[in-house]
């Protein structure tokens, strides 16, 4: 009896002790704010937008084959499994009918006809589920008894119909399309009775004709578009806009007139028109003056010149146009050369200098007054660029990361600033694992991007501008862990025979943050299936 | 006693007939053994060669080559290839060429290196984001722009890939030409909002 007592009491502390063995660590509170992976609970990972679970939160956009129609899927994922199968839809597609009215003008009648001459069909939105993830489609079809279809990714989007016959008025309509999806909409086209037809004619000052290649539209006040881009007669100058019958309650239409080269060296203007009613006259581009040469040339703060800048003048034009320069290029002495408008007498123009990517001067904005003749600009004195300067460290959260890639992109502006171009900025982490940036103030996102063993890392800073020269410091933060992820991807509509598996299918993990105050998404990993339909990715994990 | 005679003479044909077809079946084999079995045969182990790259075409980045229109309803455009090579540790670089001139050349607009995974196929993209919003914008100015992905497994001068000499474990040596290949759109820019 006392020996049984004994084995049992052995048995209940060996369960005991493997019991202990196989809890897990209490789980702590999600930080916002983390610098690795240390720093939160035992089974998070420190995220660009705080601690989080990397299994789960995440959003995965499988795009099959486009050229075949098979455009991008999203699925949010609850859980991954180390094996994570993704099995596809059928195709999304929008599926449109395009009716034109045939009722009288200021009737309210419903009567319409399928209308079924040809249209281009233009869906702008982006992902539901992945902030920041654009979705564009465009194509001309020609309806069949006004129906058509035109497969799609999943997202939100506003459908434009724009009829070949530019006397038809473009027609948007809202729509949210989801994976397998088709999604009717419907457009009823304004009979052409009840259209409002804009006649006129442009010149340039004087009466004479433009002798360019010119377009006009027509636009409310917020600038959007209510009739058709339509070209103006080179010789003439003559047009007609078409606008929807909605436009005659308006008080104002704008007719915006642009040149469609830039070799035209003409003004952009906007003319506020009556709807309605006959324009009272021309739409006359003003006295703008004679296109001349400006030339200058570009220093850095050390007199140095800089070289391979960008340099493009844009502004107020005399007649009360606006002007967009082309955009020249420093040579080896910093010089550049620009055809332009001369500047209004009220207001210079801006110069604007963006140097290369390498260089320690900045995006540098001056003014330029551009008289009515070629002329020299005083030197332009570009500002340097802000010093980033941070620190990589192992997953260990002590040892220095060295030799890793970074890789910048500006994601947004800074009040007051004009967004930088993406010059594709990187560098490498040297032997202490640290990192120098230079960089124009804005929103940049970085990515950290490992190697082969291990996952990529973002993180968001935002640059400031400052005019001491001061440094801006980057808090140090840890690469991260990473798992290996495989499966397949599946699609159930293939034919029968064939392996179910996708091959060439492209694959992108991400998950769904805020970024200062404002939905954002970060891409975790990305891969391309192979002939089978199978995929590896690897994503971070603790 | 006929038959019985017979019989034993049969017999002995029949061990003599025996023993020919086991000799015939062994030099068959034998001769079997010294002729050629296979049709071709190979007079040296197979050359070490590089593989061109290949832009996976279905997975290109916008699908239409001809792009109208940009700057009236959209300001932000993206151009993607995904790669994949055979030759898993080949170092890939997309360059990106905007406006392309012969008669002007200039270094590309972009240069962007494939993180390599082992696998054949990149998992990293060569992309290009272009956002007329931004300060002069590469795509800004109003008509016609050429864009152009070059992909390539060396490094290239006047887009051309430049060759190089491999040492092979053996002693010798061959020159890998390298390879280049490219996709391009034609985008067409109008003025409109953007900036």
């Amino acid at each position: 009896m006392t020996g049984r007592h004994a084995r049992l009491l052995v048995a209940l502390a060996l369960s005991c002790a493997t019991g202990c063995a196989l809890l897990e660590e209490e789980p702590g509170d999600s930080l916002l704010v983390c610098r690795s992976d240390a720093d939160c609970a035992a089974n998070e990972v420190c995220f660009v937008d705080g601690c989080g679970d990397p299994g789960q939160d995440i959003v995965v956009e499988v795009t099959p084959n486009p050229a075949l129609g098979q455009y991008a899927q999203d699925f949010p994922v609850g859980k991954l499994r180390a094996e994570q199968n993704l099995q596809l839809f059928d195709i999304a597609s929008l599926r449109g009918t395009t009716l034109r009215s045939t009722a009288p003008p200021a009737s309210s009648s419903t009567a319409s006809r399928p209308y079924s001459e040809p249209l281009v069909v233009r869906a702008i939105g982006s992902s539901a589920l992945i902030p920041g993830v654009a979705r564009y489609h465009e194509a001309t079809l020609v309806p069949d008894n006004g129906q058509w279809t035109l497969p799609v990714a999943s997202g939100q989007y506003a459908v434009t119909v724009l009829p070949a016959d530019p006397l038809v008025p473009p027609l948007t309509t809202p729509g949210t399309v989801f994976p397998g999806e088709a999604l009717s909409l419907e457009w009823l086209l304004p009979s052409a009775a009840s259209v409002l037809p804009v006649q006129g004619t442009v010149t340039r000052s004087g009466g004479a004709p433009p002798g360019a290649d010119l377009a006009v539209e027509a636009l409310d006040t917020e600038l959007r578009p209510l009739s058709q881009r339509v070209s103006v007669h080179p010789g003439t100058g003559a047009f007609t806009l078409a606008l929807p019958p909605e436009a005659a309650s308006a008080s104002t239409v704008l007719l915006r007139v642009t040149a469609l080269n830039a070799a035209a060296l003409l003004p952009q203007q906007t003319f506020p028109v009556s709807p309605g009613v006959p324009l009272p006259g021309p739409l006359e581009l003003g006295d703008f003056g004679a296109p001349v040469r400006v030339s200058g040339r570009v220093v850095a703060l050390d007199g140095r010149p800089v070289v391979a800048a960008t340099v493009s003048l844009q502004g107020r034009v005399g007649g009360g146009g606006s002007f967009q320069s082309a955009v020249a290029t420093t040579d080896a002495e910093g010089r550049f050369e620009l055809r332009s408008l001369p500047s209004a007498t009220e207001a210079p123009l801006e110069l604007v200098v963006v140097p290369p990517a390498a260089s320690a001067s900045g995006l540098t904005l001056s003014s330029a007054v551009v008289p009515r003749e070629d002329t020299v600009l005083p030197d332009v004195v570009c500002v340097n660029r802000r010093v980033v300067r941070g620190r990589l460290l192992q997953p260990d959260n002590s040892s220095p990361a060295p030799g890793v890639r970074l890789v910048v992109e500006p994601v947004d502006v800074v009040p007051g600033r004009l967004l930088p171009p993406d010059l594709a900025s990187e560098t490498l982490t040297d032997a202490n694992g640290e990192y120098v940036l230079r960089l124009d103030p804005a929103l940049y996102r970085l990515d950290v991007v490992p190697g082969e063993n291990l996952p990529r890392v973002s993180r968001f800073v935002s640059v400031l501008p400052t005019d001491d020269g001061s440094e801006q410091p980057v808090t140090a933060f840890a690469l991260q862990r990473g798992r290996t992820l495989r499966g397949r991807v599946l699609s159930s509509t293939r034919e029968p025979g064939v392996p179910p598996g996708l091959p060439f299918a492209s694959i992108r993990f991400y998950r769904v943050v805020n970024v200062e105050g404002r939905p954002s998404s970060v891409l975790l990993a990305q891969s391309v299936t192979d002939t089978l339909g199978r995929y590896t990715a690897l994503l971070p994990v603790r | 006693m006929d038959t019985t005679t017979r019989r034993h003479v049969r017999g002995k044909r029949s061990g003599q007939g025996l023993a020919t077809c086991v000799l015939a079946a062994g030099l068959g084999l034998l001769v079997g053994c010294l002729l050629p079995q296979d049709d071709t045969l190979l007079d040296e182990p197979p050359r070490f060669m590089n593989r061109s790259p290949r832009i996976i075409e279905s997975l290109v980045l916008p699908q239409e080559r001809i792009i109208q229109d940009f700057g009236a309803s959209r300001c932000e455009l993206t151009f993607e290839v995904a790669v994949e090579d055979p030759d898993v540790d080949d170092r890939i670089k997309v360059h990106w060429f905007i406006d392309y001139s012969p008669q002007d050349p200039r270094g590309p607009y972009r240069e962007i290196a494939l993180t390599n995974n082992g696998e054949a196929r990149r998992p990293d993209r060569g992309t290009l984001r272009i956002n007329l919003a931004s300060a002069n914008s590469v795509l800004s100015t109003p008509g016609q722009h050429l864009v152009e992905a070059l992909v390539s497994d060396a490094e290239l001068t006047d887009r051309q890939p430049e060759s190089q000499v491999v040492n092979l474990p053996d002693g010798g040596s061959i020159i890998d030409p390298g390879f280049v290949i490219s996709y391009s759109w034609v985008v067409t820019t109008v003025q409109g909002d953007c900036r």
